[in-house]
């Protein structure tokens, strides 16, 4: 008679030490898997002397190995940095600045910055809000913008010899644009929602954007902008940084020199580059060079901007 | 999981967790409870020195036990797994030297003073570790780890590193071959207690 091979449950049980049931046979085996059990030491032997140390005085291990973890994580992130080439590196710190500064920028708008970096921002943002208070002419500024900047950008080749050569049509369109440039950083710096600088602002940037890029003016527009380009993939890079910086130095250029021309009785007048003057991007050198004498934006073709 | 079951886990969380923060008392019951297992399976298995190398896969544990993770099942494996790989190593090193690396008791002409003789004492039945040491090193590996050790299949297929249906069929086929060396009628010589006559 051939024997029954022996089951995956009937060798549990006889693993077990237990006869499985209907299978008299296997009872020696199963006696046999029991004695050895029965006889396994219960008792732990002598630890060696280095582990009889460890048991004495037990070094922790859950703290060490949290430690570890962060350690690797930037350990793998420098590397991997250093693995780039030096454009990249140059890249990856525009991109990282500019993100930056449009984080800092909203959370800073929504206080929502730590307190003391709330209070500095805050601080920033009534100095250039009370700078360009004391600076505007309502009566100038209102009205004009819309007009001298669409006239400037409609006009696009042309605009800018016209407008150069008669001085008193510059003057005013300079007016104006400053005008619009100051009510639209006061509106960004109220943080008011009146309608006086959405219109302004919406104009102004409706027409420089046909002419050129539109540029930033004032931290809202700038902060909007560096967060646009941010989230542009043909603006991210070391180009999109340079502009960031290159706008950020200008915009505290523009803001010291209002400052320097306030306290000599102008008008708010005499800044560099703004966004209304965009328009100027026109390849006219000599206008380029009119305005960069003066101190106006003219001179800022599509070099330099983004 | 039952009352007595909960208990149990809590309990091994937290021996565990005070072994992890470097409570003396913890590593202490850590050795305690899985030692002699370790050391009956060194010896099962043929070390020559078990007391050494279940201290030494100890202190192996110890090291890493910061990043251990899991239950009494987990960690039982967890230790046996440490002792497989040292007793690897050193039937491995002892190969090398020319030294045997199988456990025939009866065939070792040193057997009065071997290590074999002292894991057959230690085990304190010289029948009972025979009838192991004849099996192939595959299926006495399952087989001590199962009965020795007192593992599941799946804790026994991750110390070894194998799928849990190889392990079941090597305990198969250890169990028919022992099931033949007990068979009355081809093992005239076996012991007179296995007999049921």
């Amino acid at each position: 008679m051939r024997k029954r091979m022996i089951t995956d449950a009937e060798a549990e049980q006889l693993l077990a030490g237990a006869t499985p049931d209907g299978r008299p046979e296997l009872q020696m085996l199963a006696a046999s898997i029991a004695d050895v059990r029965a006889v396994s030491p219960v008792a732990a032997p002598q630890p060696s002397a280095a582990l009889a140390a460890r048991l004495e005085s037990p070094v922790p291990t859950v703290g060490a190995a949290a430690e570890v973890e962060p350690a690797r994580g930037i350990k793998k992130m420098v590397a991997s940095i250093a693995g780039l080439g030096v454009a990249a590196k140059v890249a990856a710190a525009s991109g990282v600045l500019a993100l930056g500064l449009v984080g800092v920028g909203a959370a800073g708008a929504a206080g929502a910055l730590p307190a003391p970096a709330q209070e500095v921002f805050d601080d920033v943002i009534t100095t250039v809000l009370v700078t360009e208070d004391d600076t505007l002419t309502e009566g100038e500024t209102d009205g004009t913008t819309d007009e001298g900047v669409v006239e400037e950008c409609v006009v696009d080749d042309g605009t800018t010899d016209g407008t150069t050569d008669e001085g008193l049509t510059e003057e005013e369109l300079e007016a104006d644009l400053y005008g619009t440039t100051e009510e639209s950083t006061e509106g960004t710096t109220d943080g008011s929602t009146d309608g006086t600088a959405d219109e302004t602002t919406d104009g102004t940037t409706d027409g420089t954007t046909e002419c050129v890029e539109p540029l930033p003016v004032g931290s809202k527009e700038f902060s909007a902008w560096v967060r646009e380009g941010a989230q542009d993939p043909n603006k991210v890079g070391r180009e999109f940084g340079q502009a960031v910086s290159e706008q950020a130095r200008e915009l505290r250029g523009e803001k010291a020199e209002e400052r320097s021309e306030n306290g000599q009785g102008n008008n708010g007048n005499g800044q560099g580059n703004r966004p209304g003057s965009g328009e100027d991007d026109g390849e006219d050198d000599d206008a380029a060079d009119t305005s960069t004498e003066r101190g106006k934006p003219a001179g800022t073709p599509g070099g330099g901007r983004p | 999981m039952t009352d007595r079951g909960d208990a149990g886990a809590e309990a091994f969380a937290s021996v565990l967790a005070a072994a992890q923060a470097g409570a003396s008392w913890a590593c202490t019951r850590l050795w305690n409870d899985h030692a002699p297992a370790v050391a009956a399976f060194a010896a099962a298995r043929g070390s020559r020195e078990p007391d050494d190398l279940t201290s030494e896969v100890f202190l192996v544990v110890f090291d890493r036990l910061g990043s251990f993770r899991g239950d009494a099942a987990a960690f039982r494996s967890f230790v046996f797994s440490i002792a497989y790989r040292r007793l690897v190593d050193e039937l491995r090193m002892r190969s090398r030297r020319g030294d045997m690396l199988e456990l025939h008791p009866e065939e070792d002409p040193r057997r009065a003073s071997s290590a074999e003789d002292e894991a057959a004492t230690r085990l304190g039945d010289q029948r009972a570790l025979a009838l192991i040491a004849h099996l192939p090193a595959d299926q006495r590996d399952v087989m001590v780890l199962r009965i020795v050790a007192d593992l599941t299949v799946e804790q026994v297929a991750a110390v070894l590193g194998k799928r849990e249906g190889a392990v079941k069929a090597l305990q198969r086929r250890a169990l028919e071959r022992l099931r033949k060396k007990l068979d009355p009628t081809r093992t005239p010589g076996r012991p007179s207690s296995d007999s049921e006559e």
